[in-house]
Formats: structure tokens, C-alpha cells, sequence
């Protein structure tokens, strides 16, 4: 079996010194970025089983990080903070994290929750392009190809093409999606999503009477076909 | 004749003037409180940010040498203690500018002056840091003056400690000393990303960073506060000077201060 890949993010040289250490001991592979934008290209070239990722990084705050993995897909991610109010910990969980560790931390600690991530959480590293027959949908980039011709979609139209395409069979309901491209507070405005799939499916050559890619379920959501 | 509309007009818009003068001062105050309270915030971030990362280093460090001394390689063994190490000096160096700073600040510079060279002191300095990158050179040949020699050591300290941390990792760090006749100047020399003119003036406030809050780039704001209090405490003047590319800081003490 391969070693699971963790992506530490963190601008800190004497972290990724002694988290590197530690993870190669365990058995883990370490893979170190110093900033947000190259641990962003990690997570699409590298694919890792999780990210460690701190919260004060330059240039790009690590929260940017935690939502723009979130909208590709469900990888563990263990935030290290430097703040340690009750407040700041509630908001990052609801943005995204999986756990959290305030500095300073002993190694083993982190080490176990890390464990615990991998252990509970069923993750699968997304692939760079998920291929159905004709259709080739790039993970990465709001793009798709349609027999080789290809088609430049909007954010949220790859957004929703991608939440459906990676579970190919399975019925997503109408509020799981409005809550992960819209958020929580537009859980209800389903004439939202039917726009969306209305442009979407244009983009796709797709008929909803006789649907190629995405199948509606009257009032209750959409499943992916293939 | 006066029409009692009129009247009732003027009452009424004068009645409105003083009740938004009024509301002006409170949104006024209330914004100004406010402005305050996120400063507080950012300032109690900062330093906690500033006291917990390389406590959060010494803490990792030594926990992983602990938990694994006998699976790794001796190179590891060793990078783990000297980690812990820098980390342990650069919480001491903190410390250092916190205290020196409350110092400072309640009962001024107190100690005691002594007649001596600068050079000394410089070279002091840069033993501590003992980086290949730092080049120090005398311009002319120097006279002795009254100076606190702890405190004059930690204000070059700080300025090159941070010329250090923010120019390439391959580019030289100069301090520079050089005398006329009124002046004796201290010239820490770095090719870092160079300061605005319009910030020139803030480094030197208490708190002042590029870094907003615990996030982003840049020190805590201390540093450069206590060496203005130093160099003030000495009669002499502290600027940041030609910051196009990279950025020179000179500081100057003044050949006739002595201590009263």
C-alpha cells in the first residue's frame, strides 16, 4: 500500500522541521509548502490523503485555503492555529476543518489527530480529469471537453457539474447542493439551482427529457448518469 | 408679520440640526471606540502570535526528539535541538524588547553612560548573529562617546535582525558607521522589499506592522519602537533613509550628550 501523502502549509521553517521528522517516522510521505498559493498547487498536482494546514500565512490568509479545498471536495484538513478563542475555533470548523490544534503542541498530539483524520474520513484524492465516454471534466479548472471540443463553464456551473460527477449513480439532494455553492443561507432557494442546472445543461448539449449526464429526481435533487 | 408655519419650520429644522450634530458625535465616539477595540484585538493577536510560534517550535521540537530519538538519523537529532535552540533565542530576543520596552517607557534611561567606542559594540553584534551575509565597515576613524552599551547593542541588534530576516537569502546586510563632526552615524544597510515613503515615519510606532494581526507578513511591531526609545534616551535621532531599493536605516547619536 502507499504511504499516505500529508501536505503541511505553514510559513514557519522549525514547523515543517519537526512535523516533516516526525511524518517520515510514522510512516507518513511529507510533502511541505511555505505559502498558500504553492500548497494550493500541491493539494491539484500532489494529491494528498490530508493537509495540515496554519492559519497565518503571508499573502494569502490559510482560511482562503480551507474554502477553496472545500469546494473540490472533502480532503481531512487539521488547522494550526495560533489563536485559541472558543469563537475563532467554531468559525473554523464551519469554514471547513476537520479539527484544530492551537500552538504551541506536543508531537504526539498531532500525530493522533492525524491518525484519527485518515481513519474516519473516507477520502479519495481527486484525480486532474474525471472521464466519462465523451466527456472529459477537468477538476482544477472551470472546464470541460465534449468530444474533444471544449467548453468553458462559469465557477458554479463546474462547482455543481463537479459535486455530481464524483458521485457518478448517486442522488444529491436540491438543499446539499444549494448549501455547498451558495451556502447555508440560501438553503431553500431551489429556483437558484434550477437556473443553474438550466445553464449547465445547455453547456453540456444535455436534454432534460432525455438526459445524457444529469438526471433530475422531481423534487428532491440530482443524480449523475453515465 | 412672522407666519406661524415659518415658525414652526425654523423650530423644526433647528430641532433636526441638533439631533443630527448630536448623532454625528456618538456615531463619531462609537466608531472611535470601535477603531480602538479592533486595534486592541490586533495588538493582543500580534503579541500572541509573536510569543506562541516559537514556543509552538521549542514545544514540537523537543517532543519529536523525545518521542523519536531512537528512529532517526543523528543529523535530525541534531536540527531538532538546534531548532529548539533558535526558537529559545528568538522567544529570549522578544522577551528582551517587551521588557525594554515597559522599561522604557515607565522610568526612561536610567542606566548608566559609559565613554567608549562604538565599534566594539558592532562587532558584538554581529558575533551574535554570526551570519556571513552581515559586512561591517568603519568609513573614517571614530571617537569614544557616552553611550549605554546594553542598550545601543540591542537597538543595532534589532534593525539588523529584521534587515536580516526580510532581504534575499543571498544578499549581504551592511552596518555602516561613519562620523562627522556633530554626528556619529550607525548606517544598517538591506536589500529587502524597501518601505513606502508614507510608512517611513510609522515603523517606529509601538505595534506598527505590515502584518494584520496574527496573519501575513512582518514582525510585531516592538522591535523598532524600542530602538527609537533607545536612540531618544541618547539624544539622537533614528530614520529609515533611502528605501527605493531595499532600505538603509541610519541612526545617529550626537558626539556631545552627556549623561546628566
Amino acid at each position: 500500500m502507499n504511504k499516505p501523502k500529508i501536505l503541511l502549509i505553514d510559513d514557519e521553517e522549525k514547523i515543517h522541521q519537526f512535523i516533516s521528522i516526525s511524518l517520515t517516522a510514522e510512516g507518513f510521505e511529507y510533502l511541505g509548502c511555505r505559502d498558500a498559493s504553492s500548497g494550493l498547487k500541491s493539494f491539484q498536482n500532489n494529491k494528498p490523503n490530508l493537509i495540515i494546514l496554519d492559519l497565518g500565512l503571508p499573502n494569502i490568509d490559510g482560511s482562503a485555503v480551507l474554502t477553496m479545498t472545500r469546494k473540490i471536495g472533502n480532503i481531512p484538513i487539521l488547522v494550526l492555529t495560533a489563536r485559541d478563542q472558543a469563537a475563532e475555533k467554531v468559525n473554523l470548523l464551519n469554514a471547513g476543518a476537520n479539527d484544530y490544534l492551537s500552538k504551541p503542541f506536543e508531537i504526539k498530539e498531532l500525530i493522533a489527530r492525524v491518525k484519527v483524520l485518515l481513519r474516519d474520513i473516507q477520502y479519495e484524492p481527486i484525480p486532474a480529469e474525471l472521464h466519462f465516454e465523451n466527456l472529459i471534466i477537468k477538476t482544477f479548472e472551470p472546464m470541460i471537453f465534449i468530444d474533444n471540443n471544449p467548453v468553458h463553464l462559469t465557477k458554479k456551473e463546474h462547482q455543481l457539474l463537479l459535486l455530481l460527477a464524483i458521485n457518478p449513480g448517486v442522488l444529491i439532494s436540491q438543499k446539499k447542493i444549494l448549501v455547498a455553492i451558495w451556502g447555508e443561507s440560501h438553503s431553500d432557494d431551489s429556483h437558484y439551482l434550477r437556473v443553474l442546472i438550466t445553464h449547465l445543461r445547455k453547456k453540456l448539449k444535455d436534454d432534460a427529457e432525455d438526459p445524457l449526464y444529469i438526471k433530475t429526481e422531481p423534487g428532491i435533487g440530482y443524480r449523475f448518469i453515465f | 408679520m412672522i407666519n406661524a408655519e415659518d415658525i414652526i419650520n425654523s423650530v423644526v429644522f433647528i430641532i433636526v440640526a441638533i439631533l443630527m450634530s448630536e448623532l454625528s458625535i456618538r456615531y463619531r465616539n462609537k466608531s472611535e471606540a470601535l477603531k480602538q477595540a479592533e486595534m486592541r484585538s490586533n495588538i493582543l493577536l500580534s503579541v500572541s502570535h509573536d510569543l506562541r510560534t516559537p514556543l509552538a517550535g521549542i514545544i514540537g521540537s523537543l517532543s519529536t526528539f523525545k518521542e523519536y530519538k531512537n528512529q532517526i538519523k543523528e543529523q535530525d537529532q541534531q536540527l531538532l535541538m538546534n531548532s529548539a535552540l533558535d526558537e529559545s533565542h528568538r522567544l529570549h530576543d522578544y522577551v528582551e524588547n517587551l521588557l525594554q520596552l515597559t522599561r522604557l517607557k515607565s522610568k526612561g534611561c536610567n542606566g548608566v553612560f559609559v565613554h567608549q567606542s562604538i565599534w566594539p559594540v558592532i562587532k558584538k553584534v554581529a558575533a551574535r548573529f554570526a551570519d556571513k551575509r552581515l559586512i561591517t565597515r568603519k568609513i573614517n576613524s571614530l571617537k569614544q562617546l557616552n553611550i549605554q552599551e546594553s542598550l545601543i547593542e540591542q537597538a543595532i541588534y534589532n534593525i539588523v535582525d529584521n534587515a536580516l530576516k526580510y532581504s534575499p537569502k543571498e544578499n549581504e546586510v551592511i552596518v555602516e558607521v561613519e562620523s562627522d563632526a556633530q554626528w556619529l552615524y550607525v548606517r544598517i544597510k538591506d536589500s529587502g522589499l524597501g518601505i513606502p515613503k508614507e510608512n517611513r515615519q510609522q515603523i517606529f510606532d509601538l505595534f506598527y506592522s505590515s502584518r494584520i494581526g496574527d496573519t501575513g507578513k512582518g514582525g510585531g511591531g516592538i522591535g523598532l519602537t524600542v530602538v527609537k526609545g533607545i536612540v531618544d534616551a541618547h539624544k539622537g535621532k533614528v530614520a529609515a533613509i533611502d528605501c527605493q531599493q531595499g532600505c538603509t536605516i541610519e541612526l545617529a547619536l550626537p558626539w556631545e550628550y552627556i549623561n546628566e
